[in-house]
């Protein structure tokens, strides 16, 4: 049963491979990933190659467009940042690439830079890859199957939902200090301000619901021993737990010879 | 036949001087509807969670006495088993909400997922329950995204989903309006009427009265008062426990004071009792003329 538009999450309804995918494949491919990013060869081509395999990757799943739009907001502020940063003050800094006015943009430290922000970008891309494509309900399910503690996969899994419910909270708190005369619109020091008053009352309320809440499961049968089912049906296949197994592998032995040196 | 049972039950919250509840007996037979009813702090709640053996097993206090059901006791068995036999219904409704589901329809499907129950039977138990509270309109919703009483009603429906023979609610009509209450109980009275067992923490004595079966007023951690509602609501005993007599009761005592209610007949506590009450004065008064 697909959740409406209101439910807090970044999943993307599309009918591709991508979406298909079971989400520990999907996570198997992020560690790879991360793995390959920071464990493999720091040449920049070898980086751009990854850069390249997870835009096709993202591609074929329909997603380009919306990675593109997310990746931008994080990495624009971190490449004005760290360009010049390096460019400038790179401990390694040897070769003079450009001069002006006196600021000395060296070599070295632009190449640190960009490598440094292509590998984070190959992550970020994978990351967003499994955010769009997967449904945190699937990944709960995934989770709860596969990890041996439900208390786990509902500490991974619950964050995102649980946002909703806190945004409706903190909106309540705000209506009834605002019914009061407390002002928590204007400027930052305004807010800044009437942040207290609205801290002490949404922490109180998130622990009495915590307690309540972990009855409510545990009245609930979450902590049972019995063998659990699923409504959602989650497509596997054993291509993909041998991909799986594949990958992990594949991350080890790369670890294994970064750590060999 | 006693299905549930409470045996000189105490229990004292951690850190707390005084005892949530005291010295607690009471026998509940397969079938019946009690309500529980009492000011705020009175032990309703303690009592509740004590039937669904939250206390002992998820409060480090200190408990004294025996909790039973079908002869046996709350200690031996985890929280999750004692859930097969009972369900608990929650006073904040958002609370009973997993947060690990995304829809209407998957919230009440959750229960059933920790019980093992196969994915067909699953669709089938939660349409039919989502139908009974109206809520299948809503079934693609976010359950933090319904309203209060829709919320009141879905969790509700996720408790019933897994078809316990022991309803226990705490409180469940606090957020609801009037005809909200009203649709609760009628639900309830059904649901007693397949043969499940109802045992409610209630306020709204005009419900009860028409309701329920059975009423245990408590007092301070204690039960005062054990009996069928037209007894135990129309006590003189009701004001000192800060609760009110219903509208019914009220109007028979000024109409008793008056000389306009029958001397031998016991004040109402519903509407029913209130006609029944007029009807036979109104004969007895035709019968003399």
């Amino acid at each position: 049963m697909a959740p409406n538009k209101t439910t807090a999450t970044l999943f993307i309804d599309k009918d591709s491979w991508l979406q298909r995918l079971h989400p520990l494949t999907k996570l198997s491919y992020i560690l790879l990933t991360g793995v390959a990013a920071y464990g493999g060869p720091s040449s920049l081509l070898y980086i751009c190659l990854l850069l390249f395999c997870n835009a096709v990757i993202t591609a074929s799943g329909g997603l380009l467009k919306d990675t593109a739009k997310a990746l931008l907001r994080v990495i624009l502020p971190l490449l004005l940042f760290m360009i010049p940063i390096h460019s400038f003050l790179f401990p390694g800094n040897r070769t003079v690439l450009l001069e002006f006015h006196g600021m000395i943009v060296y070599q070295e430290g632009l190449l640190f830079a960009i490598s440094t922000l292509t590998k984070l970008t190959v992550v970020l891309i994978a990351s967003f890859l499994f955010v769009f494509s997967t449904h945190p309900a699937d990944l709960i399910t995934a989770l709860s199957h596969t990890c041996r503690s439900p208390s786990l996969a509902y500490l991974l899994g619950s964050p995102l939902l649980l946002l909703a419910s806190m945004r409706e909270r903190i909106e309540t708190i705000q209506a009834a200090q605002r019914a009061r005369g407390l002002d928590v619109d204007g400027n930052m020091f305004r807010r800044f301000l009437s942040l207290a008053p609205l801290l002490l009352p949404l922490v109180l309320g998130a622990i009495v619901e915590v307690e309540q809440r972990s009855i409510a499961l545990e009245v609930r049968g979450f902590k049972s021993t019995s063998i659990k089912t699923s409504l959602r049906k989650l497509s596997d296949s054993a291509l993909q737990r041998f991909c799986r197994w594949l990958m992990l592998a594949i991350a080890a032995v790369v670890l294994l010879l970064h750590g060999l040196g | 036949m006693i299905q549930l049972e409470t045996d000189h039950l105490t229990y004292l919250y951690p850190g707390s001087e005084s005892p949530a509840l005291h010295e607690v007996s009471i026998k509940i037979n397969r079938g019946e509807f009690v309500a529980v009813t009492g000011a705020n702090n009175s032990g309703k709640s303690t009592l509740c969670y004590a039937f669904a053996g939250v206390i002992p097993h998820l409060y480090n206090g200190h408990m004294k006495g025996r909790v039973l059901i079908d002869g046996q006791d709350n200690k031996d068995r985890t929280v999750s088993e004692i859930a097969r036999h009972l369900g608990l219904v929650l006073q904040i409704p958002g609370s009973q909400m997993s947060g690990v589901r995304y829809t209407v329809f998957e919230e009440v499907a959750f229960g059933l997922e920790n019980r093992g129950v196969p994915r067909e039977q699953m669709l089938e138990r939660v349409q039919t329950v989502l139908a009974l509270f109206g809520l299948e309109e809503q079934a693609t919703r976010s359950p933090f995204h319904l309203s209060g009483g829709q919320q009141q009603r879905l969790a509700l429906a996720t408790v019933l989903a897994v078809d316990p023979a022991i309803i226990v609610l705490d409180e469940p009509t606090t957020f609801l309006d009037p005809q909200g209450a009203k649709l609760v109980f009628e639900i309830l009275r059904k649901l007693q009427q397949q043969g499940k067992t109802i045992i409610i923490a209630e306020q709204r004595l005009d419900l009860i009265a028409t309701y329920a079966d059975r009423v245990l007023a408590f007092d301070r951690a204690k039960l005062v008062l054990d009996g069928i509602p037209r007894e135990v609501l129309t006590s003189a005993m009701l004001p000192d426990l800060k609760l009110k007599h219903t509208r019914y009761t009220q109007v028979a005592q000024v109409l008793q004071q008056k000389g306009l209610w029958p001397d031998k007949l016991t004040l109402p506590a519903s509407l029913a009792e209130t006609v029944d009450g007029l009807s036979l004065r109104r004969k007895t008064h035709d019968y003399l003329c």
